[in-house]
This record gives C-alpha cells, sequence and structure tokens, in this order.
C-alpha cells in the first residue's frame, strides 16, 4: 500500500499534530506501508526532500507562496506536488487538514486517482464549511472524512450533513511512555502547562490562578513549558502579580522529554480558550497518572472525564481554574486516584496502537472497496 | 461596453498573476482571494492583461483550441465580464496598443494539432485570508533534539 500523508508540519518541527503525524508514520512503514510525506519546511532551512527510517519527506514552500501573495511560487510549488503525486501513484492520499494549504491539495487532486481520506485538525466554524469554501471543496471531496473527537465530527455533520455517512472518530493515541508514573508529589505541589504560548492556550489565566493558589499554597510552584509569541507578556503577568520567583519558564520540551516532566508535575493544567481538537497534552498527562484541570472547550472533555480522571471548568475563568487546582491539592489521595483512573483509561482509549490500527483498517476498506469497484 | 475592438489591462495595482504551462493564478492583494484558470481560460488571461484586443483574443483560441468564432467569442466576453467585475481587469482603450498579434494564426493552426476546448472557468476562493488566520500560529522554535527511539538527528520544539 502506498500512502501519501499530507500534513502542514512534522519532524522535526515539534507540536501535537506533528508528533502524532511522525508516530503514526513510523508506525504504518513498521506495517508494510510505502509512505511519502508531503509537508512544509516550518520554521527551519531543511532539504526539500530528505529520507528518515525508510520514509521520504518531501517539503514545500505551501505557507510562503500563500503569505506572501507569490503566484509564480503557487504555480511552481502546485506543479512539485502534482509530479509527486503523478511519481509516487499513492493508493491513499492522507490530507490532516488544519490551514489554508489543502488549496494545494485541491488544485493537484486530479494529478492521480487516489483515494482521499481527510483528518480535521482545527475547529470549523461554518463560514468555512459552505460549498464554494476551500476547505468545503477538500472536505466534500474525500472519500472518507475523520475528526480526532466526537465534538468535532458532531459540528462538522451539522455543517456538511453530506458528510456523515462517510466520517468517523479515530481519536488520537500514542504509545505509553517507557518511563513509569512516579507517585504524584505533593510538596512542593507542581503545576505544569505545556504548550504553544498563545493567546488561545490561556496561559495568562493559569498565572492568574497560581497567583491565587499561591497564597495558601505559598511552597507551590508553576511550571511552563513552551514557548511562543506571548511569553514575555506572560512573565510581565508573573513579575506584576508578584508570583514571578515561582513560576517557572521552561521554554520548549523535546517530545521524550515529556514523560519526565509530567513526572514532576502534581496537576497538569490546560486552560484553554479555543476550541481544542483534542488535547494532546491531556492525554500525555493521563499516561502518566496526572490528573488534570482543563477548559470544558473543544475535545477536551473527551480527553478529560470530569470528577474520575480530572476537573472541567468554565473557560477565561481564574477564580474557577483555582478552586479546582486547590480542591485538588487538598485532596491528594483524589488527585492521585483520578491520576490512576486516567492512566487505565488512557491505555484503553489513547493506545498508539488501537490509533494506528484503526487508520490501517481504514485505509484498506477504502483500497479495497476501491478494487471491487473496478471488478464491477 | 465590450467590443470586439476593446482592449484591457491586468490591474496590476491590486493584484498579482502568473500563467505557467496553461496555468494561470490571480491573487487579489486587496482581500486575499486567490483564483486560477487553466487551458483556454489561462490563454484569454494571458491575452487579455496583455492588452490584446478581443478580436485577436478570439483569433488567438480559435486557432490553439477546437471552438468556433461564436463560442469563443460568447466564453470570452462571459470570462472578461467576470474579471472586470472582480477587479481584475480594467479597460484600457486609450493605451498604446499592444503589438500586432502574435498569437498562431489560422495559418499556423493548420499545421498544428488544435487543442480540445473546454469552457473556461474562473474558479474563485474567496476564504483564504479566513483560513491563513485560523491555526494559532507557530513560534519561531528554538533547537530542541527529539530524542524519540529511533529519530536520526534534528532539532524541533515541544508539544
Amino acid at each position: 500500500m502506498r500512502l501519501l500523508y499530507w500534513t502542514s508540519a512534522y519532524w522535526p518541527s515539534i507540536g501535537g499534530m506533528e508528533v502524532i503525524s511522525t508516530k503514526l508514520v513510523t508506525a504504518l512503514r513498521a506495517r508494510g506501508y510505502e509512505v511519502c510525506v508531503a509537508t512544509s519546511h516550518g520554521q527551519y532551512d531543511l532539504p526539500d526532500v530528505e529520507e528518515r527510517d525508510g520514509v521520504a519527506i518531501h517539503r514545500f514552500p505551501f505557507l510562503q507562496a500563500l503569505e506572501n501573495n507569490d503566484p509564480l511560487l503557487v504555480l511552481q510549488t502546485q506543479r512539485r506536488l502534482a509530479a509527486l503525486k503523478r511519481d509516487f501513484k499513492p493508493d491513499v492520499v492522507h490530507v490532516n487538514l488544519s490551514d489554508a494549504i489543502v488549496l494545494f491539495h485541491l488544485r493537484t487532486a486530479t494529478a492521480y486517482p487516489s483515494k482521499i481520506v481527510i483528518t480535521l485538525h482545527v475547529p470549523v466554524p461554518e463560514r468555512i464549511c459552505g460549498p464554494e469554501t476551500v476547505f468545503g471543496k477538500a472536505l466534500r471531496g474525500a472519500d472518507w472524512v475523520t475528526t480526532v473527537c466526537q465534538n468535532q465530527l458532531e459540528l462538522l455533520r451539522r455543517h456538511i450533513p453530506e458528510i456523515a455517512p462517510r466520517s468517523s472518530v479515530i481519536l488520537n493515541g500514542a504509545d505509553v511512555p517507557e518511563l513509569h508514573p512516579k507517585p504524584v508529589p505533593t510538596e512542593p505541589p507542581r503545576l505544569l502547562c505545556v504548550g504553544r504560548m498563545v493567546a488561545e492556550k490561556g496561559f495568562d489565566v493559569a498565572i492568574a490562578a497560581f497567583a491565587s493558589i499561591s497564597r495558601d499554597w505559598p511552597t507551590a510552584r508553576l511550571v511552563l513549558a513552551g514557548d511562543g509569541p506571548v511569553r514575555a507578556a506572560l512573565e510581565q503577568q508573573a513579575h506584576d502579580l508578584g508570583v514571578a520567583g515561582r513560576v517557572d519558564f521552561l521554554g520548549w520540551i523535546a517530545p521524550g522529554a515529556m514523560a519526565a516532566i509530567m513526572n514532576d508535575a502534581t496537576i497538569v493544567i490546560m486552560p484553554s480558550r479555543w476550541q481544542e481538537p483534542f488535547g494532546l497534552v491531556a492525554m500525555e498527562a493521563a499516561q502518566m497518572a496526572r490528573p488534570v484541570v482543563a477548559t470544558r472547550v473543544g475535545g477536551l472533555p473527551e480527553v478529560v472525564v470530569h470528577g474520575e480522571t480530572g476537573v472541567l471548568v468554565e473557560g477565561d475563568n481564574s477564580a474557577a481554574l483555582a478552586g479546582a487546582v486547590t480542591s485538588l491539592l487538598e485532596n491528594p489521595r483524589l488527585a492521585a486516584q483520578m491520576g490512576r483512573a486516567a492512566r487505565e483509561r488512557a491505555l484503553e482509549v489513547f493506545s498508539g496502537e488501537r490509533c494506528v490500527a484503526m487508520y490501517d483498517q481504514l485505509y484498506q476498506q477504502l483500497t479495497t472497496e476501491s478494487v471491487y469497484a473496478n471488478a464491477r | 461596453m465590450l467590443t470586439l475592438d476593446s482592449r484591457l489591462r491586468s490591474n496590476d495595482g491590486e493584484c498579482a498573476a502568473k500563467v505557467i504551462d496553461g496555468e494561470a493564478v490571480i491573487i487579489n492583494l486587496q482581500n486575499g482571494t486567490y483564483y486560477s484558470l487553466d487551458k483556454a481560460g489561462a490563454t484569454i488571461w494571458e491575452q487579455v492583461a496583455d492588452g490584446r484586443r478581443l478580436a485577436d483574443v478570439i483569433e488567438t483560441l480559435t486557432a490553439r483550441y477546437e471552438v468556433k468564432a461564436d463560442r469563443a467569442q460568447r466564453d470570452l466576453e462571459r470570462l472578461v465580464g467576470e474579471l472586470l467585475t472582480e477587479r481584475l481587469l480594467f479597460m484600457a482603450n486609450g493605451d498604446t496598443p499592444a503589438p500586432a498579434v502574435v498569437a498562431a494564426t489560422s495559418a499556423d493552426a493548420a499545421e498544428e494539432k488544435r487543442l480540445p476546448y473546454e469552457e473556461p472557468v474562473l474558479t474563485t476562493y474567496r476564504d483564504m485570508a479566513d483560513l491563513l488566520a485560523l491555526d494559532p500560529p507557530m513560534p519561531r522554535l528554538e533547537d530542541v533534539v527529539w530524542s524519540e527511539p529511533g529519530a536520526s538527528s534534528s532539532n524541533g520544539g515541544a508539544a
């Protein structure tokens, strides 16, 4: 089976989708797939074509062409992508849909007659799902559409009802880290946030909540892992609230180091404002038996079971966040019990093997159907 | 009012366009809308945007494609109307005329096989600006080593 795996970002770039994509592609390769990745250069000075662990990675200046409004680069990129599709002859093109670069997939859709699978990774407002929109055309043109949580699937089916018979949920999944979870540390309490430092992640709400929490828990620390455009503002906020000495900014963390960081945490906080399509950090916390306090947005309620594996609160409400965190700090046995329940559930629901098997099954099903169709 | 003597120009102040091998991409720089034209549509854009008389464009179309002049004229006028509405072209009758027709003449065409004709369609993507703003942007990453099992080498960032 030849699979052209399309993702806007891939190794060595790091983010939820990049990590999931890289692990999935590696696992499919191990199952005998011939995989070719079409992706962007990201922020790096990387070669246009590179091989990693038997997978050819083809990088295109997708965003550069679009953001610079450069019609020549658009056309050149389109032609290179069409040539890749013609040369590689993929049985399946799996598009991870997250941004504007899907335009290039649309413009090369007829280069080779592959089955098209689209996985939606961003919340989609109705206005960008119409039949004449780029997302609308891509989604309607797919043979199968998957989302990474039920919430996204329901929204999508509401916006594009005709997709219902050829759509499903495949929850993200990842192998459990080899590192075994340590008992949840209680002294000093360490509260952990992980992710891109952009306004949508709501780290400012976590800092505001921490300022309140730290009055009763003076040894507590807030650890922020990640980086991004609002980092300086967050550092200033911590300073202004008088907690700068107890807030640690770790910068970016390599995926392989995440388990150890989680192991040092008492509670993992996800204060997101935007409709998180999944919430990979909450899954990683669960794998390491950490209770999660998260906002009730997007797919997070499917990753964090309120009252069982963590606590869900309303978004943009630092008092509610502080209250939920404090309730767990005051009841460490409950926090540890939620962590254990989270890990048990993660082993079953977010297993990497299950995730890979479901995509494998979907690809096989779609291509087998086409064989039958051709035979008729 | 379009006539066979009308000449137009691409609205370079508001759009960027390029044609490669029978495919045109035009971008409205004011609102981020993307347009594309293939085959006969790209030929029309190339010629019209360059200030050719519409009569000359029709001659090029009939020489290059399997299409009769009346249908070529009808499709040309419709497409030019759409391009004017989208402010990608403007009327340029007062400008210096473009050089005499350089496209294939009927006589040239007789020696070349004409291409199958398809009605030119202006494909429009109006939501590109929306999409470009959709995902929170990735910050510039510091170099961090991936420590995934089996990773060969590299740099990276965090979840």
